[in-house]
């Protein structure tokens, strides 16, 4: 039952987008302005978690939708917008990163601003944090970059297998086979540079 | 061993953690409530240590939150976003026909650029056609100031400096410089002339006709290329690169010249009527008078001053230069008229104009079921109107003969 309400939500919210999308490609500008605001957040999120603590979110997020507004023309409502949405995303994210790769610059520059509501409530807590953040992407950074994308959208976005096959055009077992070897990649690069944390959640039930 | 930090491996069942980890979470979950598993974990130390890698792993991931944007810079963004759809209106979309229409022009600069090392050797071939032209006519000073042409006939062309050619007009001036040319059948396929003394000098029907009223007339053979050397009220030189060109000069004044350089010879008028022919090394080239007489010597200048061996060739006369033997000889006719009838192998496109001279008849006279007039001046020469007419076929050329110079007698 809540899977077919789900269902239907996501039906409505599909049709809501492509009539903004129609509306946009009709002339009316503050569509965009609307698909923003349904989207915003999970734009950001998807950002943030593919590159990182960065200063450079703000932008990236609005180079998602400069980008979008090119392209709202081409759309023609063959796949969901949201997914199409999360492509664009991750393209623009990733070309910030192989940017950054080049110039070789520091990201660990937006840690000490972390205000979400996640963020740990003590201060001891958030230096843990922090630092398991900049040691986790330190990890990160050394996968080839399409293991790098399929983790990170998967463990900390937590995108589904066929969200992230559709997002990124490859197939569910691409993405399986992708993630497979991150996890066991990274899993191996914390055991032994001994980042994992102390002590550990009840995750195994 | 410390347990907490490193993995045990000792035990088999603890791979079976390990693989979890890579495997999807589900797995995980699924393999921690196992009846078995949870008992073996109870006894084991080793898959304990490896469970709570695995734990603490899970852990690092779920703490591993990148910090999101704060209120401001959300506020921030938000208003940027904004502003941006507001300010910004959609371009129109494109439309089929403009869409085609940018389609047709990228693939014009296509072609352009594919077709341009081509256009730049037609450029070449242009320029070089200018230069040999220039080459092959008189300095532009004394080319003259060229003449109207009263009629052209035929398909005569002429070409523009970069060798572009055009039909030729009638009106159009004639002028130093130029290059003339006709298309059609080429006149070797019905070599050589043969005429009596008179004629009207029609050389082929494929050719073409230019008439300067006044001054002269030519008719061009077919394939036959002549370039002007200058046209004015006192000199007409032609130069014959090949083919065949009949000329009728009109009378001329004091000081008028026409000449024709053909093949390193001149053709100076001396009388009014004369055919030149160029149509190939092994045919030689060739000069019969019909009317009148033409001197013929050696120049290539046609202002150059006249050299001291001369031939003059006279009505009924054919000059003949090939293999490097000269003949002068009488244009042969044919035995009997009827049976030169144009073979059916000669490719000729129409029907041949036979000239013959005829025996002088007193009287009125009919030609053709017309009577003809006959002119005082005839009849004051003793000659009549059918007299002048002659008739020409053009027959395989004849063997050579010895070089037998004539000089001027024309004089």
């Amino acid at each position: 039952m809540a899977v077919a309400q789900d269902r239907e939500g996501k039906g409505e919210g599909d049709a809501a987008d492509q009539a903004l999308v129609l509306a946009y490609q009709r002339g009316n500008g503050h569509a965009l302005s609307e698909l923003y605001r349904r989207h915003g957040r999970r734009v950001e999120s998807i950002a943030r978690n593919l590159i990182g603590p960065s200063s450079e979110l703000e932008d990236i997020v609005q180079d998602v939708f400069i980008e979008l507004q090119r392209a709202l023309y081409r759309f023609r409502g063959d796949s969901r917008f949201t997914t199409w949405l999360h492509r664009i995303t991750v393209n623009v994210a990733l070309q910030y990163l192989r940017k950054g790769r080049r110039k070789g610059f520091l990201r660990w520059v937006g840690l000490d601003r972390d205000t979400s509501q996640r963020a740990a409530p003590s201060g001891e807590s958030r230096i843990e944090a922090r630092d398991v953040c900049r040691q986790l992407y330190d990890i990160l950074g050394k996968l080839p970059e399409k293991k790098y994308v399929v983790f990170t959208l998967f463990e900390l976005e937590g995108m589904t297998l066929e969200e992230i096959a559709s997002s990124l055009g490859i197939s569910t077992n691409t993405v399986k086979s992708r993630l497979f070897h991150a996890r066991k990649e990274v899993f191996d690069a914390a055991r032994s540079r001994g980042v994992l944390p102390a002590h550990a959640l009840q995750v195994i039930k | 061993m410390n347990e907490s930090t490193t993995p045990a491996v000792s035990c088999p069942a603890a791979e079976t953690w390990l693989d979890a980890i890579s495997g999807h979470r589900d797995d995980l979950d699924a393999l921690g409530k196992r009846p078995e598993l949870r008992v073996h974990l109870a006894d084991c130390s080793a898959c304990r240590a490896t469970v709570d890698e695995v734990r603490r792993y899970e852990t690092m991931l779920l703490r591993a939150k990148v910090p999101g944007l704060a209120p401001e810079q959300r506020q921030a963004l938000d208003e940027r976003v904004r502003m941006m759809a507001a300010q910004w209106s959609p371009p129109p979309r494109v439309s089929p026909r403009l869409a085609w229409g940018i389609a047709l022009a990228a693939a014009a600069v296509l072609v352009m650029l594919v077709a341009r090392p081509f256009m730049q050797r037609r450029g070449e071939r242009e320029r070089a056609f200018a230069e040999q032209l220039t080459r092959a006519t008189l300095p532009v000073g004394e080319r003259g100031a060229g003449v109207a042409t009263g009629a052209v006939e035929g398909d005569v062309e002429v070409a523009d400096r970069v060798g572009q050619w055009r039909a030729m007009q009638a009106g159009e001036l004639l002028q130093g410089g130029m290059r003339l040319r006709t298309l059609g059948a080429h006149p070797g396929s019905a070599q050589a002339v043969a005429t009596s003394g008179q004629g009207t000098g029609r050389i082929s029907s494929e050719g073409g006709r230019l008439v300067v009223p006044g001054r002269f007339e030519l008719v061009l053979g077919a394939h036959t290329e002549l370039d002007v050397l200058a046209v004015g009220p006192q000199v007409a030189y032609v130069r014959l690169r090949q083919g065949e060109v009949d000329c009728q000069v009109d009378k001329l004044r004091a000081g008028q010249q026409f000449a024709v350089m053909f093949a390193g010879f001149r053709a100076s008028v001396l009388g009014t009527r004369f055919t030149v022919r160029h149509s190939s090394p092994e045919a030689g080239v060739s000069v019969q008078v019909t009317e009148g007489a033409v001197r013929v010597d050696a120049a290539d200048d046609p202002a150059a001053p006249q050299a001291e061996t001369t031939t003059t060739v006279r009505a009924g006369n054919r000059w003949q230069f090939a293999a490097g033997r000269m003949a002068l000889e009488p244009i042969p006719l044919p035995a009997a008229l009827p049976s030169v009838a144009v073979p059916v192998s000669m490719p000729l496109q129409a029907k041949a104009q036979v000239e013959r001279p005829l025996p002088p008849i007193e009287g009125p006279m009919q030609v053709d079921g017309t009577w003809l007039k006959q002119p005082d001046k005839a009849r004051r020469d003793g000659k009549s109107a059918a007299a002048k007419r002659s008739f020409v076929i053009e027959v395989p050329p004849q063997a050579m003969l010895p070089v037998v110079p004539v000089e001027d007698a024309g004089k």
